[in-house]
Parts: structure tokens; C-alpha cells; sequence
């Protein structure tokens, strides 16, 4: 065998994978002449180039024989529309490579890419990415600026996709060690908050944790825990998000942004909303109010005053929270927002059905729904569905519940809420097999899964499983340890298991967090159930008499 | 072009041409320099001429409307008209006014028309309106007398928004489709229980097996460095566990036929 191909061969043999790659491209540099071995180099900083581009790197035409040769190479592949690119593996190869061993020209190959791209159109976004990134590796003076200020334009235009390609090309040098800092940081804050848009809330965790790692900037460092929280809160783990938003507020404080305060403030009175802690929601959303009259933040103005509507009507205060809810109806019209201005339609919706103004309700439902189409938001006119189904399910018009949860879930099938719900009125309609395909579904999704806890404690409840039914309540009220009825709930089965006495204790502590007439209704209907499948006894009917005693003081 | 096996992955590319296809999705799944896009275009040269197809490379494909130009490539003048008449119809649902953009000329009505539906919009609105259209579209190639080939490389690519749009609509078309074909490549494909039982998913190994690589060194044009060949090509799929990026950048290092 030829020398040369007999020594290489062994080489390979005694490498391990990451060397042996490595000198797989190093023997096909070898083979090329020195023109051809600088053109390779070169070729590889861009992600895609031209014979122009490719020339402005090197500094140095390339004749047109050699840079046809260049292509011709196995690594070397067709970029459509723009040229050609040397294939991910190789480059990636190259670059290491050349970071690890000459940085000083790494950089100055960078620098020139990053001249030849400042002179394109920056309009283009393919070329304005491509600026950035050289810009940012050639350690460009202005380059970190311009990378933040590009990155929050494209933000708040809704350019996702222009945002995502930037911080995925920043990410990919980050990735391999070549950019650290504040730089890293914030493109790991631009990706995890795509992530949070796109739902992926576990990959927007790590990002924002990597971020973390990477900078002692106070902004960014706030910004980040204050993600970390929304992407906990849209996980349902409120724990964690109120830890972080309530880590965040100091630092917020600290760096006097103050509208960032007030929406840190605002998402913990949310956190206690839906952790029924009403009075503590109340004092967060009076705390914000304020502070987003000050900065003139119309929307956040609004939300507070949603969110305390909202307390009031589930502590079942409906005129109160009627007023709130027309009063933010009002400045989400002058502020001509028509998302918020629909869902403030939505929610009056639902106050008319918890008023049982049954007419009004569904007619302001269907309103806020055609909204919603017009806006084209699939899952908030899945949302006005699942409240028509709502307050069919509570009038026990079970057939117009059934077909409304099910109009929900065709418009926007992966809200776990509509299985949930859909799953609870097959319960009612003792439908058990098709209420456990509906939990089955909800943990494929699994969002929220206190809600389904709560569904499987019902369904052991009724097909006289107790045990079962006592530690699933167990577990939910462990999350919801303020909801009312999660705890009344949890008395039932503690009933049925013939712990008499702490069934007392727990429903008098329960009926101190129900507020709203249908939450009574339910209860009571369960207490029916109940004495249906276990049996009457005088303690039914002492309980029954506790909560008809509660519903009467109201 | 010369292609060293993946004869099961061609053959899959075959049945997906037949009229009675079952499965009109195929997924080739593979790490980088597996020859995924190599096996694409060579699936490419497969396709008889009287059959649409369009290939869309994501590495250059940012946004829909390019994705829009492209799907448009594969409609036949009168269905063209039709799916205009749809994208018209949503503007005018939509109460968008595209008077003032129209002095780009007729050619150009469509990305003016498009341009009109997508400027401004948020996510959400973006996704419904892709609804639409690729239902609109896929109606039009279902009243073609063949089927339609789409080829798709790099997903993983691709931005989010276009991901989506590829499994959640595209795919989702494709499954319900008779004239409909698509094939994607990737390092991470969409998965959907949606549409998964009208995909095949064929992985991207490598190619191990030395004989396999003989016709491919002829076509390089290329020679053995030492005889004989078989041998070589035996212990050079050992060293590289049949990588065939590695093994094409070493074929090409081989002295030229004489």
C-alpha cells in the first residue's frame, strides 16, 4: 500500500471518534493545494457564500479555476439561491479547528465577512443575521449593541422568525465556546422566550438557566427569573413561579423599571388568582394599578382591573366585579387593543353565566367568540365554547354541554382544560370509560395536572374506590391548599371511607373558601351522589344541612 | 448520480410514487453526513417529468411566502386561477385591501395578495390564515390526475413557525390527501399521532457494506490506492462505520482513473 495511505489508515485506527473526524478533513486538506487549503478555511466562516463573499473573506481573489474546484469538493455543497456552503460537519470541523489553533485569524476572517455583509442590503434579514454573527465572533466594538437592539426590534415587531434565526446562529457559536458572556446570555434569553411563545416551556427552563450562568447583568438577570416564572405558571407550577417573580421584584425595584415591576407584580396577583388566595390576588393587583397608571401602561392598567374583576367575581361579589370588568372594557377600547378587548368580552360572558343570566351569557359568549375569529385566535374562541359548555353543564343540559365541549376541542385540541372539564361531565353523565379516555388525554397534554387529580378522585369516588379517591384529593389539595372546593371535595371521600369526623372538620373549612352559588349547587349534588352509591346516613344529611346553612348566610 | 445503497429507502421513495400509495408520508431520519440530502435529490431524479414535485431546501427558507412560491410552482395554470380566486376571497373576508399594492402587474398579484394577508399579523393570525391556504392548496392538487411531490430537506432548520405549519397543516393535508406526497429529511423529524399512520419513517444508518461503495468510486472517477479494492473499501467502512460523508471526503483523496 502507498506509504501515505498505509500510515493514515493506521492513524485512524489508533484515534478515538471526535480525532478521527478531525483527520479525515485534515488528510483532505492535505490533498489540496495552499490556495485551495486558505479558500477551505475561508469558506467555512460564512454560513453560505459566493465566489464575491468568499474573495472578501480571503482578502485575496480566487481564480475563477480554483474557486470551481472549491465547489467541486465532496464537503462543498449548493446553497440554493445564494451559492454554496461547506456542509454543517465539516465546518463545524474547520471552525473548532481553527478557533482552537489560530484564533487571531479566525477573527480576522470574521472581520471581513462581517465588512462584506455590512455592505448588503440590511433590510434583507438573511444579511443583517449574517452581520451580526461575524460581527459578534470578529469582536466587533459596536457588535454586542447592535446584536441586543436588533434582537428587542424584532421582538416587539413579531418578527419571530427573523429573531430566532439570529439567536440560533448566536447560540450555534455559543454552543462551541467561541462566544461567552452577556452575548450568550441574551441570545439564551431571546430563544427561551420564543420557547415560552411556542409553548416549549422545558427548553425555555434550560435556556433561561444557561443565561443565568452566563451574565451578572442585573436587566437581563431579572428578565430571565421573571421567565423562568412564566414559564412555570404556564406549566401550573405555582410555587415555582411565584419563587421567581417574587426573586425578581427586588431586583426590579433595585434597577428602578418600574413597569417591569408592575408586571412582576401583576403576574404574582395571577399566580394567587388561580391558587384561589383571593385576598392576597387583590392586594398584588391594587399594588400594580398604580404603578402602571405612572409609567401610563394602558394595558397593564387594564389587566389589573380584569384581575380584580376576577376576584370578585369568585368571591361572588358579581356587581363589583361587573364594574371592573366594564371599566377595562372601556380603556381596551380606547387603547383599541381587540385581543384584551375580547377577552374582557369573555369575561363578562362569564360572570353573566355565574349571575345565571343565561340569555345575556350565551349571546355575550357568541360575541366574544366571533371576535376571536376575526382576530383569528383559535384557542381563546375554543375558550368561549368551553364556557358556553360551562353553563350548560351547571343548567344539567348535558346533550348542549357535551356538543359545545366538543366544538372546544375540534376549534383547539391541546388545551388540557377542555378534556378535564369534558371528562367531568362525563362523570356526571356516568359515562366512566369516556371521562377516563378524557383524563388519559389530559396527561398526554399534561398541563395543570391538579384538575386532572381532582377528576380521578371523582371517578374513584363514584365507583367506590376510596383509598384511591382520598389520595388523589390529597395530592391536589397539597397544590391548591386555598380552594374550597377541592377541600369539600376531599370531605366527601373522607365521608365514604367513614372518617365522619374529619370529613366535619374539613367540609367547615372548605365551606369558608366557597363563595358562588353553582360551587354550592355542585356540592350539593355530589352529597346526592353520594348517599346514592354509599348509602344514606345521618351524617349526609349533617353535612348537607352545613353547607345549605353556609349557602343561606350568603 | 451515484448513490451508494439505501436501497430500502429508494424503494420506500418508489411505492410513494405508485397511484394506491397508502402512506403518503416518508420521513428519512439521519445525523449529519448520514446522505440525507444526497438520497433526497437522488429520489429527485426518480420523479417521472409528468409528475408536480417541488423541492424546498429550509436552509433558505425563512418565511411562508417563499414556501408559498414554491407550493405554487406545483399547480397547473387553471388550478392556479382557482387557488387565486381563494387567496382573493380570504383577503376579502378578511376585509384587507390590496387596491393600493397593485401596480406590481398581474404576475405579481399573487405575492401582492399574500404579502397583503401576512403583513402586521400576530402568530396566531399567521396560523390560521396558513390554515386556509394550504387547505386551498391541497384542494387543487387533489384535482390533479397525478400525484404531487413534496420534498422537504433539513427540518430541522427550519424556524417554528414554519415547523409547525409542516406538522401540524401540511401533514396533517398530506394524511387526507389522494394526490398529495411528501418527504421529509432531517436530524429531527415532526412527530404526530395525527398523521403518523399514514408515514413510514426510514433511518439514515450509513452505509457498511464495502461492495456498495465500488460503483461509487467508479463514478468519482477515482482509484484505489492499493489492490485490491474490495479490501480497502472493507477496512475503510470498518474505520468510519460506514459514515458515508467521511468515506465520499476519502474516496476523493484516491489518485484519479488513469
Amino acid at each position: 500500500m502507498n506509504d501515505k495511505y498505509q500510515d493514515f489508515l493506521s492513524k485512524l485506527q489508533n484515534a478515538n471518534e471526535s480525532e478521527r473526524d478531525w483527520f479525515v478533513m485534515e488528510f483532505s486538506l492535505q490533498n489540496l493545494s495552499e490556495t485551495l487549503r486558505q479558500a477551505v478555511w475561508a469558506a467555512a466562516v460564512p454560513h453560505w457564500f459566493d465566489q464575491d463573499f468568499l474573495n472578501a473573506v480571503l482578502a485575496n481573489p480566487l481564480k475563477d479555476s480554483d474557486f470551481q474546484v472549491l465547489t467541486e469538493l465532496s464537503f462543498v455543497e449548493v446553497y440554493p439561491e445564494r451559492g454554496f456552503n461547506v456542509h454543517e460537519r465539516s465546518r463545524n470541523l474547520l471552525l473548532t479547528q481553527l478557533w482552537a489553533t489560530n484564533k487571531t485569524r479566525y477573527q480576522k476572517l470574521s472581520k471581513r465577512a462581517a465588512a462584506y455583509c455590512k455592505k448588503q442590503d440590511q433590510n434583507i434579514a438573511a444579511w443583517r443575521v449574517e452581520t451580526l454573527y461575524h460581527g459578534l465572533l470578529a469582536s466587533n466594538s459596536t457588535a454586542k449593541d447592535d446584536f441586543i437592539k436588533q434582537s428587542v426590534d424584532w421582538h416587539n415587531r413579531f418578527q419571530f422568525d427573523n429573531l430566532e434565526n439570529l439567536t440560533k446562529v448566536v447560540l450555534e457559536a455559543v454552543g462551541s465556546g467561541k462566544l461567552i458572556g452577556d452575548v450568550a446570555a441574551w441570545a439564551a434569553f431571546w430563544h427561551a422566550q420564543l420557547d415560552n411563545y411556542y409553548s416549549r416551556y422545558s427548553s425555555a427552563q434550560d435556556f433561561l438557566r444557561q443565561a443565568l450562568n452566563q451574565t451578572a447583568n442585573n436587566l437581563l438577570v431579572a428578565n430571565c427569573i421573571y421567565s423562568l416564572g412564566e414559564a412555570y405558571r404556564y406549566l401550573s407550577k405555582y410555587d415555582q413561579a411565584r419563587d421567581s417573580y417574587q426573586q425578581a421584584l427586588p431586583i426590579f425595584r433595585k434597577i428602578k423599571s418600574r413597569l417591569s415591576e408592575a408586571n412582576c407584580i401583576l403576574a404574582l396577583g395571577q399566580v394567587h388568582l388561580a391558587l384561589a388566595e383571593y385576598g392576597q390576588a387583590r392586594e398584588r393587583y391594587r399594588e400594580a394599578l398604580p404603578i402602571f397608571q405612572e409609567v401610563k401602561s394602558h394595558l397593564g392598567e387594564a389587566n389589573c382591573i380584569i384581575g380584580l374583576g376576577d376576584v370578585h367575581c369568585s368571591l361572588a361579589e358579581y356587581d363589583q366585579a361587573h364594574d371592573r370588568y366594564q371599566q377595562a372594557l372601556l380603556i381596551y377600547q380606547r387603547i383599541k387593543n381587540s385581543l384584551v378587548e375580547a377577552n374582557c368580552i369573555h369575561k363578562l360572558g362569564c360572570l353573566y353565566s355565574a349571575q345565571q343570566q343565561t340569555e345575556l351569557a350565551i349571546v355575550t359568549l357568541q360575541q366574544a367568540a366571533q371576535l376571536y375569529e376575526v382576530i383569528g385566535n383559535k384557542h381563546s374562541k375554543g375558550h368561549c365554547f368551553n364556557s358556553l359548555a360551562t353553563l350548560y353543564q351547571r343548567q344539567k343540559q348535558f346533550t348542549s354541554a357535551l356538543s359545545a365541549y366538543n366544538q372546544a376541542i375540534e376549534i383547539f385540541p391541546n388545551d388540557t382544560g377542555w378534556y378535564q372539564n369534558r371528562a367531568d361531565l362525563y362523570i356526571k353523565m356516568d359515562d366512566y370509560e369516556k371521562a377516563e379516555t378524557d383524563i388519559k388525554q389530559t396527561e398526554t397534554i399534561s398541563a395543570d395536572p391538579v384538575y386532572t387529580l381532582l377528576r380521578k378522585a371523582e371517578l374513584a369516588l363514584w365507583q367506590q374506590q376510596t383509598p384511591q379517591a382520598i389520595e388523589f384529593c390529597q395530592q391536589a389539595l397539597e397544590q391548591r391548599p386555598a380552594d374550597g372546593n377541592f377541600r369539600s371535595f376531599f370531605a366527601l371521600t373522607l365521608l365514604a371511607n367513614g372518617q365522619t369526623q374529619a370529613a366535619y372538620t374539613e367540609m367547615e373549612q372548605a365551606l369558608t373558601a366557597i363563595y358562588q352559588q353553582h360551587d354550592f349547587d355542585e356540592l350539593l349534588d355530589y352529597l346526592n351522589k353520594l348517599a346514592k352509591i354509599y348509602g344514606h346516613s345521618a351524617d349526609v344529611d349533617g353535612l348537607r344541612e352545613l353547607i345549605l346553612k353556609r349557602c343561606q348566610k350568603d | 448520480m451515484s448513490i451508494a445503497n439505501y436501497k430500502e429507502h429508494r424503494k420506500a421513495f418508489s411505492a410513494l410514487l405508485e397511484a394506491d400509495c397508502s402512506k403518503p408520508i416518508l420521513l428519512f431520519k439521519g445525523g449529519s453526513g448520514m446522505g440525507k440530502s444526497t438520497l433526497i435529490k437522488h429520489c429527485r431524479t426518480q420523479i417521472d417529468k409528468d409528475i408536480n414535485h417541488v423541492l424546498i431546501d429550509l436552509r433558505t427558507t425563512s418565511n411562508f411566502l417563499q414556501i408559498f412560491d414554491k407550493l405554487a410552482e406545483c399547480l397547473t395554470s387553471e388550478h392556479f386561477d382557482n387557488f387565486r380566486g381563494r387567496l382573493g376571497e380570504l383577503n376579502r373576508q378578511l376585509n384587507i385591501n390590496v387596491a393600493g399594492n397593485t401596480q406590481a402587474g398581474v404576475g405579481n398579484m399573487i405575492n401582492v395578495e399574500l404579502n397583503a394577508l401576512f403583513e402586521n399579523t400576530t402568530l396566531e393570525q399567521r396560523a390560521e390564515r396558513y390554515t386556509a391556504l394550504t387547505k386551498a392548496w391541497a384542494e387543487e392538487i387533489n384535482n390533479l390526475d397525478k400525484p404531487c411531490v413534496l420534498l422537504i430537506d433539513v427540518y430541522e432548520r427550519a424556524n417554528s413557525e414554519i415547523k409547525q405549519w409542516i406538522d401540524g397543516d401540511l401533514l396533517n393535508c398530506a394524511a387526507k390527501s389522494t394526490q398529495m406526497r411528501v418527504v421529509i429529511a432531517g436530524q429531527n423529524l415532526p412527530e404526530s399521532l395525527e398523521w403518523e399512520h399514514c408515514s413510514e419513517l426510514k433511518e439514515l444508518v450509513g452505509v457498511h457494506e464495502a461492495t456498495e461503495w465500488l460503483p461509487v468510486v467508479s463514478a468519482m472517477g477515482r482509484r484505489t490506492p492499493e489492490e485490491p479494492l474490495l479490501t480497502y473499501l472493507v477496512a475503510m467502512c470498518s474505520i468510519f462505520k460506514g459514515n458515508p460523508d467521511d468515506i465520499v471526503k476519502w474516496i476523493k483523496t484516491f489518485p484519479p482513473q488513469q
